[in-house]
């Protein structure tokens, strides 16, 4: 679903952000992105999600270059940053109507998609506020909601569970988990190992730019915890 | 408190000027940006000194030398009061940063004082521009001493002042007023509409001069400068006649007042941030019948909600067009013939019938809404970039935006001089095209512009609209569009006017179709890494 092949990316004022890094990841997959801050892991996102450029290597969504074909790569995928800001003038409902158009979803499906997801995050009442006046996680589910408007082949979050409560929390692991059911694949950064370990059924640990560690989540993990190993290799490495 | 001030005010300007960007970037293409920009500002200041010297020349020349001081201090004045009228409540009140500062051990008048500094700073430099040239041109033709020049250096300083007390005044009135309203954005527009246009027909008021004989011209002017602006009298006093009571008394007024006012933000400055802060929520919502739009159809909905979301916004892209239907429907309602006796102005009517098109034009084109739409998405950027769209479809929403205001007001005035002055076929089609042609030219300028030039980390919307390099960049290029076919009109004779309007016309639609085709080839990630 995801290839990323020898990508690198340098930042204008000469520092590599990202080194030769080779990821792939399947239909199905939830990948879970973990490295300390700085390690390239936004970079790395932004890069695959079109929103920013880079030198080298190549990177296809569903065998379709991000670089050659961005609209079609786009319109099978769906991104959501560390910090979604939204637009603050819209209400929420304004903003999926909004999303559903530009994803040219059917109005029923659109519907269907809003109400269902709106209802299990119970946001549902709050959809005719304007965006200022949600609070981060509401912000924060509205995004989410947004993201499965068009059921994306390959879903990309950066941090999703940050600002989220408990339930708003199980709920997203459902979502995941019914969405890799039905073919998708979820690529996604985090710094809560313990939710990777559980969740992801592969995991990459980045630092510095570069891939130190990357395959199946009980492969990387074997007898010790997630973060005795990112302990471990991110120390050594 | 000074020392806490003088903190803010320093890191308010490393972003508003951008300074950290420029020192510590290593992208020669921001560098090159920011020395553009620098020549822009110094060609503009050059051309104010140029302008300023010139009108206190003609007024000297006339025998009227000791108007000089005070006609120059309120023509400033005025026009700090307008170009601070519009920005300083949302300056002073709804920046980003608001909860971050307020959280902090710092006293509210620290962040009172430290934003109207930000404010002040440009308003001096406008005031040193204006002041001096003026000052050195009334020194040539009145013998002067050093304590005139000493006077005038110590009074440039507080001239800002007052102006912006009184404009930032009626800002915080409005939005403590406006905080408290459900359509906050109409009541501002309405009621910055209602100001402005207060000021301007002040303003005016000191041109009517046609019923008064040359002899008393003087006195009249003199009147009508302090009617304008009554502390000009006391300026008068202290500069052209040298007393030192006087000057103090300015002095003293403008600190008075300015402490009067900084008493008063203060008295209610919290609440009325929280006012502008916290939102009332119905949480009622229940789902209805969905309807659906195109990708584009979409975009440009998105567009007009943000552009109809900030007063500021309107305020500063509108006033454009409504001063242009004001004119032509001035033109048409006072008959052209009666016009130019009551003005004393012979030929004023052909004159207007040879330059309606570009006089229509150049007030079509003083500020577009695309100068500042890609900024204006601020940390929103990440969706435009990530949505399945070409840029042509997100560029082509922005660019309906300015047309949407555009076209109806360009039109409505091109009729009502249709209908006030009598033209051949020939410039009835110019009356329109001509004007269209400015409108699309500017609109698809705006894009380019601001597409090379963005600003998206930015707390104040203020500083996108008002003070951007790409606001400054698009008025200069707007301005010189706008004077080369005026200046050819009135120098080039043999050249019929209305040849040179059609073939400014037909250049316009070129460098447009240009730019619209190199627009859309742009791609939208790329932008982000221009900032």
């Amino acid at each position: 679903m995801l290839s990323i092949k020898n990508l690198t990316k340098t930042y204008k004022n000469g520092k590599e952000a990202v080194s030769d890094l080779n990821l792939e990841i399947e239909a199905g997959d939830i990948y879970g992105f973990i490295g300390p801050n700085g390690a390239g892991k936004t970079t790395t996102i932004k890069a695959v999600v079109g929103i920013m450029n880079f030198d080298y290597g190549e990177i296809t969504i569903d065998g379709h270059s991000v670089k050659e074909e961005s609209i079609l790569c786009k319109s099978i995928t769906a991104y959501i940053p560390d910090n979604p800001d939204l637009y603050d003038h819209l209400t929420g409902i304004q903003y999926l109507n909004f999303i559903g158009d530009i994803f040219k979803v059917e109005k029923k499906l659109k519907e269907e998609r809003i109400r269902k997801y709106s209802d299990d995050f119970e946001i549902t009442s709050n959809l005719g506020d304007l965006i200022s006046s949600y609070s981060h996680g509401m912000k924060q589910k509205l995004a989410l909601i947004s993201a499965l408007i068009h059921m994306p082949k390959l879903l990309v979050l950066d941090e999703p569970f940050v600002g989220l409560d408990p339930k708003a929390s199980i709920i997203l692991r459902n979502i995941m988990h019914d969405l890799c059911k039905n073919g998708s694949a979820i690529f996604f950064s985090t710094h809560v190992l313990d939710v990777a370990e559980k969740l992801c059924t592969k995991i990459a640990i980045i630092k510095n730019g570069k891939l130190i560690a990357s395959g199946k989540t009980e492969d990387i993990t074997k007898d010790s915890s997630l973060e005795d190993v990112f302990m471990e290799v991110s120390e050594h490495a | 408190m000074l020392k806490n001030c003088m903190k803010l005010f320093y890191i308010q300007s490393l972003r508003l000027y951008n300074l950290n960007e420029l020192r510590y970037t290593k992208d020669k293409k921001k560098k090159t940006n920011a020395i553009l920009l620098l020549c822009c500002f110094i060609i503009i200041g050059i051309a104010l000194i140029v302008y300023v010297g010139a009108l206190a020349y003609s007024i000297c020349l006339v025998g009227m030398a000791e108007l000089v001081p005070a006609y120059i201090l309120a023509v400033t004045s005025i026009l700090t009061m307008l170009a601070t009228l519009f920005k300083a409540g949302s300056i002073m009140f709804g920046a980003r940063d608001y909860e971050q500062l307020i959280a902090f051990p710092l006293k509210s008048s620290t962040i009172v004082i430290s934003r109207f500094l930000t404010m002040y700073i440009n308003n001096l430099i406008f005031a040193v521009i204006t002041m001096l040239p003026s000052a050195i041109i009334y020194s040539i033709f009145v013998p002067v001493g050093a304590i005139f020049f000493l006077m005038i250096m110590i009074s440039v300083l507080f001239i800002p002042l007052i102006p912006m007390t009184i404009a930032t005044t009626i800002g915080v009135i409005i939005t403590a007023i406006s905080s408290r309203i459900k359509h906050k954005t109409l009541f501002t527009v309405v009621i910055s509409l209602i100001a402005t246009l207060g000021a301007l027909l002040l303003s005016m008021g000191a041109r009517n001069v046609d019923q008064v004989v040359i002899s008393d011209i003087s006195v009249t002017m003199t009147e009508q400068t302090n009617k304008i602006y009554p502390i000009s009298s006391l300026y008068t006093s202290a500069i052209v006649h040298g007393n030192i009571l006087a000057f103090l008394e300015f002095i003293v007024f403008s600190v008075v007042l300015f402490i009067i006012f900084v008493t008063i933000v203060l008295w209610k400055y919290v609440s009325i941030n929280s006012a502008i802060t916290s939102h009332a929520t119905k949480s009622n919502y229940v789902l209805a019948e969905f309807k659906t739009a195109s990708p584009l159809k979409a975009l440009y909905k998105k567009e007009i909600g943000r552009y109809l979301s900030s007063a500021l916004y309107i305020m500063n892209t509108g006033i454009g067009y409504i001063l242009m239907i004001i004119m032509s429907a001035s033109i048409l309602f006072i008959n052209p013939d009666k016009l130019e006796i009551s003005l004393q102005i012979s030929g004023l009517k052909t004159m207007l019938i040879t330059l309606a098109p570009l006089i229509i034009s150049s007030m079509a084109c003083l500020m577009s809404t695309t100068v500042s739409s890609i900024s204006l998405e601020g940390k929103q950027w990440w969706i435009a970039t990530s949505l399945p769209v070409e840029t042509k479809v997100v560029f082509d929403s922005k660019i309906l935006v300015n047309l949407t205001l555009a076209i109806p007001s360009t039109l409505l005035s091109s009729t009502l001089l249709a209908f006030a002055l009598r033209f051949d076929i020939f410039s009835y089609l110019l009356l329109y095209i001509t004007p269209i042609t400015y409108v699309l030219f500017v609109s698809v300028l705006g894009i380019t512009i601001n597409a090379n030039m963005p600003s998206f980390n930015w707390d104040n919307e203020a500083y996108v609209i008002k003070q951007s390099g790409a606001t400054l960049i698009a008025m200069l290029i707007g301005m010189i569009s706008f004077a080369i076919p005026f200046i050819l009109v009135f120098s080039v004779k043999s050249v019929p006017a209305n040849i040179i309007t059609l073939i400014t016309t037909i250049v316009l639609l070129g460098i447009t179709g240009f730019l619209y085709t190199k627009n859309n080839m742009m791609s939208l990630k790329m932008i982000q890494e221009n900032k």
